[in-house]
């Protein structure tokens, strides 16, 4: 066991930090806000806390809480910004927004390395500390997933018109989802930068919304728990599929455009379909009978209804005739 | 005052209607409107498809924003607050379209509404009640809405799997846990059959038995005259009748205004 | 000053060939296709493999690339979108779906050319012999004459085309109401297939220019060049040729301007930056209409 843990180290911090990463882009999903803003926030915390480390030596924990604090910032001025914008706009929006962090860095001369980018950012930063990080994160999100927050979450994604009918602040809601994937994007960034002791202006660039998108996609929009599997997935696929290597963009692209088609809802959601279907199933067997009335009813009671809602306006009409001679 | 205080009893309105106007550009789709809401009674309107019965209805929550005019909420002024706070003045309302979460139970839907009484109860009833575990919920608004509702039995489903028309009671259901003292429905027997009108004609006459104002916006003649105590007849964004409801189909403009000019009249 | 002006000219006209195709799917069926800077970038690298074997004139060279830019994008067109449309249950999910459907898709031509060009810089050998001439002290060269000029007869062509032929009608028409106009006759399936097809030619005429023009390109620059199409495409106003084709040389001139002014490298933040100002305070756009709203 101990052995095991310790031969594959890298990887296991990878899941945590990529279970942060794609927890950062399904969040504001779930929110039904589309925005790629914790993958930005992920190349701002990466930046951070390296020159947290190298101009103030802080520890990795500090240099982590900085990043998030740093990342919490910028989401709430941009949420602020296009919190008119919705669907597509706000998607291409901070899509640009989060291309722009490498452009930024590019050109932030030697704070940010330029187009070489840090190196040596040497920070102690235990696994256990990975952990605590990304177990908070996923206690926090997993109330956030039931109860009264949520069913409003569910309102606010769904139908956010509704939400506001019975006094959801819709608004707020979304402003939270931005700040929240400005913190798990800054961390995940954070912890990225301080396990591999460098970033560059390569490594934030759209490999890491294709691969944050992946996860996601694959593992389930709905839940952290569809995070988590996508996190694991794409994690250890490289690492046991030697010859995937060179082509694992491609073959990345390829699941997310086959998981867009086939199975929105990613593995998660496949799996929770099946459970509920199942339930569904069971209980028209113990009933006996189906509990959905025949829709042709529904359909003949629609199609007389000009008529019948017409009728008595016509017969008030005759009865006031009468009423008059 | 509007004729309205011929159904008004000494107590002060709960929605009054002043002179509302609704433009969008060049389109008048609501063009002074006025009326009072008093309490304990249901009113109707009633209009043909875009006389702007809808935008009305939008207008009173706060979703579009009056071009002119003023509305009054229990004798407040009520432009400026925020859609969602409309809910916490005590105004629900239902949809055209059944609009239920899919990814609910009937009974999470209905709690929806009910949920709205957290952010009055408690500052962090909301975070308690996401701690609890997983069904341990009872709630006594969201039990007096499905039992009011006729959804016993319903709750565990999943909005799917019911008729539309107990879907539109889930709908109603979850207006009513949100404990309004306004309740604005928008065509509720679309798509109905007869006998399902007839059942929600008089859960509505029920609940204005335990004091619930509402508003009911259809094009049902025969649902209107079962279950309104007075009626506004509207069209072209503007009222053109109103008084009891068997007073008001009788009038020749509505008749115009909703079988065409040539049935109107030859009618008349 | 001039030669600025020139080169600002050559630049917006391959935005706007671009960029044309893009805001014309998106303003008519709705599908903000990501794949469309890969498909661009994919057809110059065919015409680069087939140059490789033999040397052929500009004409076949822009119909390669024509060609290549019209199946591709067909094919994501059939394989890809209209799947997902026919699956969701709304449009705005179909939506959001078909913008992470096209990023998917689009990793896929992009990992190829990397792979086989180590993600080196490629170009297009020609027959062709781009000669450059100089008037009034101002260097122009005859691909940079034959981009401007593509640019702006197909620009005027797909504007004509739009407003006075059945299936251009047809296409406008869904891009206002869906339903109504299938109810009307439309075929939407059809003409989005039309639509995708006209769409990507475009962009491989783009591509294949650009090369030519460049020299080289890299398998990334479809990527940029989606971005900036994009904030071409806010600019003028989704749907609107005219928008299309001022927003275009309205970018190319900033970014021309930001290029001679500062070091360069500060080029690519123009799009963003015109991005959050469009969408901030116009996001109809220049030439876009708002939306009228009934319920």
């Amino acid at each position: 066991m101990i052995e095991w843990y310790e031969s594959n180290l890298v990887l296991i911090q990878g899941t945590i930090i990529n279970l942060l990463l794609a927890l950062s882009l399904q969040v504001p999903f779930r929110f039904g806000v589309f925005s790629f803003a914790g993958i930005g926030a992920f190349g701002i915390g990466g930046y951070a806390a390296a020159i947290l480390i190298l101009e103030q030596e802080v520890s990795a924990v500090v240099a982590i809480i900085g990043a998030m604090v740093v990342g919490v910032a910028v989401c709430w001025v941009l949420g602020l910004v296009v919190a008119r914008l919705g669907g597509l706009y706000l998607g291409m929006a901070t899509i640009a927004f989060t291309l722009i962090i490498a452009v930024v860095a590019i050109n932030g001369g030697e704070r940010t390395g330029g187009v070489i980018g840090l190196f040596g950012v040497l920070a102690d930063l235990p696994t256990w500390t990975i952990l605590a990080f990304a177990l908070v994160a996923v206690a926090i999100l997993a109330i956030t997933e039931r109860g009264a927050i949520g069913r409003r979450v569910e309102a606010v994604r769904e139908d956010p018109e509704l939400a506001a009918s019975i006094g959801v602040n819709v608004r707020r809601y979304r402003l939270v989802a931005f700040v929240a994937s400005g913190a798990l994007g800054a961390a995940a960034g954070a912890m990225n930068t301080i396990v591999r002791t460098t970033i560059g202006p390569t490594d934030i660039g759209f490999g890491i919304v294709v691969l944050a998108l992946t996860m996601m996609i694959i593992g389930g929009t709905r839940s952290w728990l569809g995070a988590l599997i996508g996190a694991i997935i794409f994690t250890w696929l490289p690492s046991i599929l030697e010859s995937v290597g060179t082509w694992q963009h491609l073959v990345y692209g390829a699941l997310v455009a086959l998981a867009a088609i086939f199975m929105p809802g990613g593995l998660l959601g496949v799996m929770t379909d099946g459970w509920r279907g199942l339930q569904r199933r069971r209980r028209r067997a113990s009933r006996g009978t189906s509990v959905v009335e025949d829709p042709t009813e529904a359909e003949a009671a629609a199609a007389e209804e000009p008529a019948a809602e017409l009728a008595p306006l016509l017969d008030a009409a005759n009865t006031g005739e009468r009423g008059q001679s | 005052m509007t004729s309205s205080a011929i159904v008004s009893t000494d107590a002060p309105p709960v929605l009054e209607v002043r002179d509302v106007k609704v433009h969008f550009g060049g389109v008048k789709a609501v063009d002074g409107i006025s009326f009072d809401i008093t309490p304990g009674r249901i009113f109707g309107i009633l209009g043909p498809n875009g006389s702007g019965k809808s935008t009305l209805l939008a207008a009173f929550t706060r979703y579009v924003n009056l071009t002119d005019g003023t509305l009054r909420l229990a004798g407040q002024d009520y432009q400026r607050i925020r859609t969602a706070d409309v809910a916490r003045r005590g105004v629900a309302r239902t949809f055209q379209t059944v609009r239920l979460l899919p990814g609910l139970t009937v009974r999470e839907n209905i709690q929806l509404g009910a949920d709205l009484s957290l952010n009055e109860s408690a500052r962090f009833a909301t975070l308690r009640s996401s701690l609890r575990p997983r069904g341990a919920v009872s709630d006594a608004a969201v039990d007096h809405a499905v039992e009011r509702t006729g959804l016993n039995g319903y709750e565990q489903l999943w909005p799917c799997e019911l008729s539309s028309g107990l879907q539109r009671g889930v709908e109603i259901a979850r207006a009513i846990a949100t404990q309004p003292q306004l309740l604005l429905l928008d065509e509720p027997t679309a798509g109905m059959n007869h006998s399902e009108r007839h059942e929600v004609s008089r859960l509505l006459r029920d609940l204005k038995g335990e004091g619930l104002t509402q508003l009911l916006v259809e094009h049902d003649v025969q649902m209107m005259l079962d279950t309104c105590d007075w009626l506004f007849a509207m069209n072209f964004g503007k009222l053109i009748a109103e008084g009891k409801p068997e007073d008001v189909v009788r009038q020749d403009q509505v008749r115009v205004a909703y079988l065409g000019k040539r049935w109107g009249q030859k009618n008349a | 000053m001039l030669q600025d002006l020139v080169f600002a000219m050559s630049l917006g006209s391959i935005y706007l060939l671009f960029a044309l195709g893009m805001s014309l799917v998106w303003g008519t069926i709705g599908i903000l296709n990501f794949a469309h800077g890969v498909i661009f970038m994919f057809a110059a690298f065919v015409a680069y493999l087939i140059s490789q074997e033999v040397t052929l004139g500009l004409p076949l060279l822009v119909l390669i690339g024509i060609a290549v830019g019209a199946l591709m994008s067909v094919g994501i067109q059939l394989l890809a979108f209209e799947p997902i449309l026919r699956r969701a249950k709304d449009f705005r999910t179909a939506e959001l779906q078909i913008l992470i459907g096209g990023i998917g898709v689009a990793t896929i031509p992009l990992a190829i050319a990397q792979h086989e060009t180590k993600s080196n810089p490629f170009g297009i050998t020609t027959s062709f012999d781009s000669q450059t001439y100089e008037v009034f002290g101002v260097r122009i060269s005859t691909t940079q004459i034959i981009i401007i000029v593509a640019a702006v007869v197909f620009s005027a062509a797909l504007a004509i085309w739009l407003r006075r032929s059945r299936h251009g009608l047809a296409l406008r028409a869904i891009g206002v109401d869906s339903e109504t106009s299938s109810l009307m006759g439309a075929n939407r399936a059809r003409l989005a297939i039309g639509a995708m097809g006209l769409s990507g030619g475009l962009a491989g005429l783009a591509g294949v220019l650009l090369t030519l023009n460049l020299g080289a390109i890299t398998p990334e620059s479809g990527d940029a060049l989606l971005v900036t199409a994009f904030a071409a495409v806010i600019l003028g106003g989704v749907g609107s040729v005219l928008g299309v084709v001022v927003g275009s040389y309205a970018l190319a001139m900033i970014e021309t301007w930001v290029l001679v002014n500062t070091s360069g490298t500060w080029v690519a933040a123009v799009s963003f930056g015109i991005i959050f100002l469009v969408l901030l305070f116009r996001p109809q756009g220049l030439f876009g209409h708002a939306e009228v709203r009934r319920t």
